[in-house]
């Protein structure tokens, strides 16, 4: 592994498909790793090479039907990924040329960052090759790859035939031998060779160090490269999803930056959920999920859940971690104390903690869009924005107060004290003596992101449609014929069609509702009618989401009501249960 | 986020080649008309399943299609239909899996089709890739939904090919092909050859991959002596020096082979194929390549390459097979492709066999095939049981369970480690079956009334695995081996027995959108209880805390109905069992007691022996003390920490400053500590422990030194109860007296 966690390459080699030697290794780094090298040119050679490369020579210079692809393959313990280049030509002693630049890893290890390079590489060195023949004429014996000078006439008919283009190589063979010897001393062409070595070498070194690589090659052209981790994309997201920064996002802005990236940067705050940050930065909201979405995938935003007094939350079994892991504890302790508890930034008395709790759920009940004014000074107490400072004017305690700081036991028993059903208020009030000066949401933050604690969420669900699916298995039942041959616990063949079809028929029940209540109604003024419209459309837009079974967070800020307006709604529309899971 | 959890087979085709003297020779391949996808990597499974339509009235098309769909891919092998479809070619391929390739482009997506005069072309291609997503989504869908559909099926683990490719000859279009040129875009020929390694490569895994597109497999040579296998006779004989004894343990296997290699020597001379390989090719996402090709090869290539090998061996199969194949193929040469190879898996058991497992794998159910008489069976396992509740927005199996201490966990599933069970705690789990137990024993081709039937019909999610030996008369390793084959193959999960006792929780991976569908089987199973959504509502919604279930239990003739069902809501995942666990907690008091009292001994030590210098020992107790986090290093922390009232909202730490007006935190000289393996404390905290149960009554202290190694959060209490046989009384009794010190933590 090099420093960034890229696996490192384990050796690289360059291979051509010699016309009288047939595969052979031009140059290797490190030397001596895939053939025998000249112990006495390089002192660094290695004794033994990594593997037979014998054995392999067919997939290194393959047939031309597999050439300018990627092409990897196993071979003993380790994976060499290559892109073999095959170029017609006939100039070429054998009417082609034949090469490949190969990197070799380790076969466990992870090579997807590599393998874009890799091909790039190949089809950079394919077009210089085709343009100047830089790779052909680099080797020492270069003439070998190439037809004798009188053997050029003659080219269009060698073409047509196959036949006398076998007779030809042949030919060439021998003639190859004979003009090796004439050449030889005509030119001195080291310099060129290498070029390639070094090219080679350099890559090699520079990507194992540094990730990176920026080598001219000639006037207009160079190998660069950067490695890039391939990540899995990231999740689809909820508009009640709330992301928070990770990293210092502020200090990484940069003029070239997607604007509505820009606009919804300082709205990130581990408080608003997306829904609300588009709202907030006046941007679309499709484009501000997809940025949240970029963010996440660059591991530079995380995502929660809506912070609200009614939430649930409760131990994972990974709960353990925070007394086995070092460190944890510690950051806990760092990240979540507050020197005035959670409610002390608020211009209230700490006396009315209780009633104040009340009026904090109401307040952040939501991701609505009408955050009240309360809301919005909570929030501003942790967001990036201006305002934050202003509040400190407003507090003028110049005394220096000692605290002792929450120990770690008593923050693990905090954690632990949490349960499925236990509302954070009620937690809150069972256990506000040790939280006097811990922020419960950094709190909650700090145990969801690190698994040890997670969100129990609420699901409304109607009795009346599960009654109304129950009427299903009059269909069910007629249907068993068909899948009588499927067992009885199979899920996946129920007929969902149908249940769906009822559901829509219900939609349409409710529409013809609406046109029966439009035409009886018809006396009322306009504005009662548009607010019962208003109100119907939310009841179906309420049953649509109930039927799909989302919780409390979706549905609220689906229909971007408060929950206590939607539970008022379900109310009216009929029995309802939670479900918390 | 990632979509590991998912099955994803991603297997284009299984090929067979043999090498004789001759040459190589492709014999065979399954499907007929594999497509290499321009040989593009298969989307992510949780992208396809993304891509779902969110509004409903848009999507119940889509939902009759999928229902069409589904029944007929049961008959249709999904290999033929779906894939000849976009059989044509690379380009359209390519076009497909550009968009929902390895997700880099994201915010492109939707905006790049612009281009006024290309805006027919593009709809076009959309058109065809939404088409192709579509199915691909089904197939998913399929795989996934219908998981359980496959295991529990009993006929079509036993599906004989023949009826399903009747169905595949009626949608081929191209009836007029009857001889295959190419193959994923290669040359037959070259295939072939591309897949047959030199020596030195053979006899161990090969993978070549060609742009995102492997050959996977494990090429098979001959030996020198012309053995196939690596005898035992052979390698005691290399060994001889070492183990000469051992032979005789193995005498009766040797002895089998020596028969074997009589018969080899006979058949040798006309087997001239000195190498065999079964090729799988798949197409893996990119970024789950390396996990995918490794659990091809681990569960199923190499495998079934041995498995070839031996039938080899014995009876020279694969070869004998290879003629047959040939041969057959060369009399139906004048027939279309898909009534040739129709003939051919009729005729030949390994071309059947190739194409059950192509079919099996593609629709990530388990491979059951029969060579020579004996059934074998294959699977890659899929993931249903976890330990720690998976990120947000993993895409898991429904059903998927939660459990830090089941044994049969990390059952098989760990690639790399060799997956040590917990034996001993295995056998106070019960099992609760997937399966009508009748229909497993038919599957196993056990005896009606044998032991192991009887066995089957005895399990009940309330009997432990020790109790069903003890009632089966079965050995307890038996038992054990039996329940981990079951957990294995898919028939049934480990819980711990159902108890009214016993804390439920809706599990937090319950499959909720499925909850309305549920609702009419549950109903079917037990009409005379509340509905599924009411049931569960009931066991979440306690006051304050999580309560035991019989608390919903209306009497106790109930009793029986409510345990059935949350039989069937552990089976469904949509209930998770709630458990406890026990830490050690020292609280100031003690330490400060212990203390003094260390103090005084200190004192008097002093006054006995002048000689020693204490103030050493003490630091070197003090350094020792501390093995568990929570005890505040000495060393460190005297600056105490600061906040002011504005730190970042971002989790770096670092961002604090000092303004005036602030709070100082100190740490406390003395704080609570947990202790982490109390079983291995040092002696200042055995001092402390024996501190904290000092003053109770005995059999209160008894029982908690016979608890305290389990103190340390890894083993359920629930669990403790059964092993150490410990009433739940006297638990209660000692946590209640211990309030204090022992901390319960509840989790799954």
């Amino acid at each position: 592994m090099s420093s960034d966690g890229f696996t490192s390459i384990i050796s690289m080699f360059y291979a051509v498909f010699h016309p009288t030697e047939g595969t052979k290794v031009v140059c290797q780094v490190p030397s001596g790793s895939i053939v025998q090298a000249d112990k006495s040119k390089d002192s660094s050679t290695l004794a033994v090479p990594l593997f037979d490369f014998d054995s392999i020579k067919n997939y290194v210079i393959p047939k031309p039907a597999l050439c300018n692809k990627l092409v990897t393959f196993k071979i003993s313990s380790y994976r060499v990924v290559g892109f073999p280049v095959n170029i017609y030509a006939s100039h070429y002693a054998r009417n082609s040329f034949s090469f490949n630049l190969c990197f070799v890893f380790k076969y466990e290890d992870d090579t997807t960052p590599y393998e874009g390079h890799v091909k790039r590489l190949g089809r950079m060195f394919r077009a210089l090759e085709e343009q100047s023949q830089m790779l052909s004429k680099a080797d020492k014996n270069h003439e070998d790859f190439f037809k004798p000078q009188k053997e050029l006439e003659p080219k269009t008919w060698s073409k047509t035939s196959n036949y006398i283009r076998i007779i030809q190589d042949e030919d060439v063979g021998d003639e190859v031998t004979f003009s090796n010897q004439n050449i030889k001393h005509s030119e001195s062409s080291g310099p060129i060779l290498a070029s390639i070595e070094s090219l080679v070498q350099q890559i090699y070194q520079d990507l194992n160090n540094y990730s990176e690589c920026l080598i001219p090659i000639d006037s207009a052209n160079s190998v660069d490269i950067k490695l890039f981790p391939i990540l899995p994309p990231p999740p689809e997201l909820n508009a009640c999803d709330v992301p928070i920064a990770t990293v210092k996002l502020e200090t990484m802005v940069d003029p070239l930056w997607d604007p509505t990236m820009v606009r919804i940067l300082p709205f990130i705050n581990g408080i608003n959920s997306i829904k609300r940050i588009s709202i907030l930065a006046d941007a679309d909201f499709e484009l501000t999920r997809q940025c949240i979405q970029h963010l996440i995938h660059f591991r530079s935003v995380a995502v929660l859940d809506v912070f609200q007094f009614s939430n649930c939350y409760a131990p994972t079994s990974q709960i353990c971690n925070f007394l086995r892991d070092p460190i944890m504890a510690s950051e806990c302790q760092g990240y979540v104390i507050s020197s005035t508890g959670t409610f002390g930034n608020l211009p209230l008395q700490r006396s009315q903690d209780i009633g104040l709790n009340q009026d904090m759920e109401n307040a952040s009940t939501h991701s609505s869009l009408l955050g009240n004014e309360r809301s919005q000074m909570h929030d501003s107490q942790h967001s990036f924005s201006p305002k934050t400072n202003s509040y400190q004017n407003l507090k003028s305690i110049q005394k220096t107060t000692f605290v002792p700081l929450p120990s770690k036991a008593t923050l693990f028993y905090l954690y632990r004290s949490m349960n499925q059903n236990l509302t954070l208020r009620q937690w809150h009030s069972e256990n506000s003596k040790l939280l006097a000066h811990i922020d419960i949401r950094r709190f909650v933050t700090f145990g969801v992101l690190r698994g040890i604690i997670y969100r129990v969420r609420t699901y409304p669900v109607s009795n009346k449609t599960s009654t109304s699916i129950d009427f299903g298995t009059i269909y069910t039942n007629y249907n068993d014929g068909a899948h009588s041959r499927k067992p009885n616990y199979n899920v996946s063949v129920l007929p969902v069609t149908k249940n769906i079809r009822k559901f829509s028929n219900d939609f349409d029940d409710d529409d013809k509702l609406i046109e029966a209540a439009e035409t009886n109604d018809k006396f009322l003024d306009l504005t009662g009618l548009k607010s019962e419209r208003l109100r119907q459309q939310q009841e179906i837009k309420l049953s649509r989401l109930l039927k799909k079974c989302r919780d409390f967070d979706t549905i609220c800020t689906e229909m971007s009501l408060p929950r206590k307006e939607v539970v008022e709604m379900l109310t009216k529309m009929g029995d309802w249960s939670v479900i918390s899971s | 986020m990632s979509s590991l959890f998912l099955p994803n087979p991603c297997l284009l085709g299984i090929l067979l080649s043999v090498s004789t003297h001759d040459g190589n020779q492709l014999v065979f391949h399954y499907p007929p008309q594999p497509n290499e996808y321009g040989y593009r990597p298969t989307p992510l499974g949780n992208q396809v399943l993304n891509t779902e339509d969110d509004d409903y009235s848009s999507s119940s098309n889509d939902e009759i299609d999928d229902e069409l769909l589904d029944m007929n891919l049961y008959s249709i092998h999904n290999g033929d239909d779906d894939y000849s479809i976009s059989a044509g070619g690379s380009s359209r391929g390519s076009v497909g899996a550009e968009s929902n390739g390895s997700g880099v482009n994201m915010l492109g997506t939707s905006t790049s089709s612009g281009g006024k005069g290309l805006l027919g072309i593009l709809d076009e291609q959309d058109r065809k890739r939404k088409d192709k997503e579509h199915k691909r989504r089904n197939l998913m869908k399929n795989i996934i939904m219908g998981e359980q559909v496959g295991q529990t099926d009993t006929s079509g683990s036993n599906r004989s090919p023949s009826t399903s490719l009747v169905n595949g000859g009626v949608s081929d279009q191209e009836t007029a092909a009857c001889k295959v040129d190419k193959l994923f875009g290669f040359d037959v020929d070259f295939v072939s050859e591309l897949v047959t390694p030199p020596k030195q490569l053979c006899n161990s895994r090969f993978e070549v991959s060609v742009e995102d597109m492997a050959f996977l497999g494990l090429p098979i040579h001959v030996n020198e002596d012309g053995n196939w296998r690596v005898s035992n006779h052979a390698k005691s004989r290399r060994k001889k020096t070492s183990r000469k004894k051992k032979v005789s343990s193995s005498s009766e296997s040797s002895g089998e082979e020596n028969e074997s290699d009589h018969g080899e020597k006979l058949t040798k001379n006309d087997c001239p194929m000195y190498m065999f390989h079964l090729v799988f090719v798949m197409n893996p996402p990119v970024i789950e390549y390396n996990h995918r090709i490794d659990e091809m090869f681990h569960y199923i290539v190499s495998r079934m390459a041995l498995l070839l090998r031996y039938e080899q061996q014995k009876s020279n199969y694969v070869w004998n097979q290879s003629k047959l194949i040939l041969d057959l193929r060369e009399e139906f040469s004048s027939l279309s492709l898909n009534e040739q190879w129709k003939k051919i898996t009729e005729k030949s058991s390994l071309a059947r066999m190739m194409a059950q497992t192509f079919t099996a794998v593609s629709n990530s159910e388990i491979i059951n095939i029969e060579i020579n008489n004996k059934m074998r069976s294959f699977q890659i396992p899929i993931r249903t049981e976890f330990s720690s509740l998976p990120p947000r927005h993993t895409q898991l199996l429904p059903g998927s369970t939660l459990s830090s201490t089941s044994p049969f966990n990390s059952l098989g599933l760990d690639l790399h480690s060799s997956a040590q069970t917990d034996d001993d705690n295995m056998i106070h789990y019960a099992l609760i079956m997937l399966d009508d137990p009748e229909s497993v024993i038919r599957d196993i081709q056990a005896e009606r009334h044998s032991l192991i039937a009887n066995f089957i019909r005895m399990i009940k999610p309330s009997e432990s695995l020790s109790r069903l030996a003890t009632l089966s008369g079965l050995d307890i390793a038996e038992v054990k081996l039996f329940a981990n084959h079951l957990v294995y193959w898919r028939r049934a999960k480990a819980v711990l027995p159902l108890s009214p006792r016993n804390v439920y929780i809706v599990s937090p991976l319950a499959p909720l959108s499925n909850v309305y569908k549920d609702s009419v089987l549950f109903k079917q199973h037990f009409p005379n209880l509340p509905p599924l959504a009411n049931f569960l509502s009931l066991i979440s919604s306690s006051s304050s805390k999580p309560r035991p279930i019989n608390t919903i239990i209306p009497s106790k003739d109930h009793r029986d109905l409510y345990l059935d069902a949350v039989a069937w809501l552990l089976r469904h995942g949509y209930i998770t069992q709630l458990q406890t666990f026990l830490y050690l907690r020292i609280t100031k008091e003690v330490k400060i007691k212990v203390e003094e009292e260390l103090e005084m001994e200190r004192k008097n030590k002093k006054n006995k022996h002048d000689g020693d210098d204490p103030s050493s020992e003490d630091e070197e107790d003090s350094k020792v003390a501390s093995t568990d986090n929570t005890t505040k290093k000495r060393e460190q922390s005297s600056l105490p920490y600061s906040l002011s009232g504005s730190a970042g909202s971002d989790l770096n730490l670092e961002s604090q400053s000092i303004l005036p007006g602030t709070v100082y935190f100190e740490e406390e000289e003395e704080e609570d500590t947990i202790l982490l393996d109390p079983q291995s404390a040092t002696a200042q905290e055995r001092r402390w422990i024996a501190k904290c149960v000092e003053g109770q009554p005995l059999e209160v202290i008894n029982l908690f030194y016979k608890l305290l190694k389990y103190m340390n959060g890894k083993t359920s209490l629930e669990l403790l109860m059964v092993k150490e046989n410990i009433s739940r009384q006297d638990v209660r009794k000692l946590l209640v007296a211990l309030d204090k010190h022992v901390t319960t933590v509840r989790h799954w």
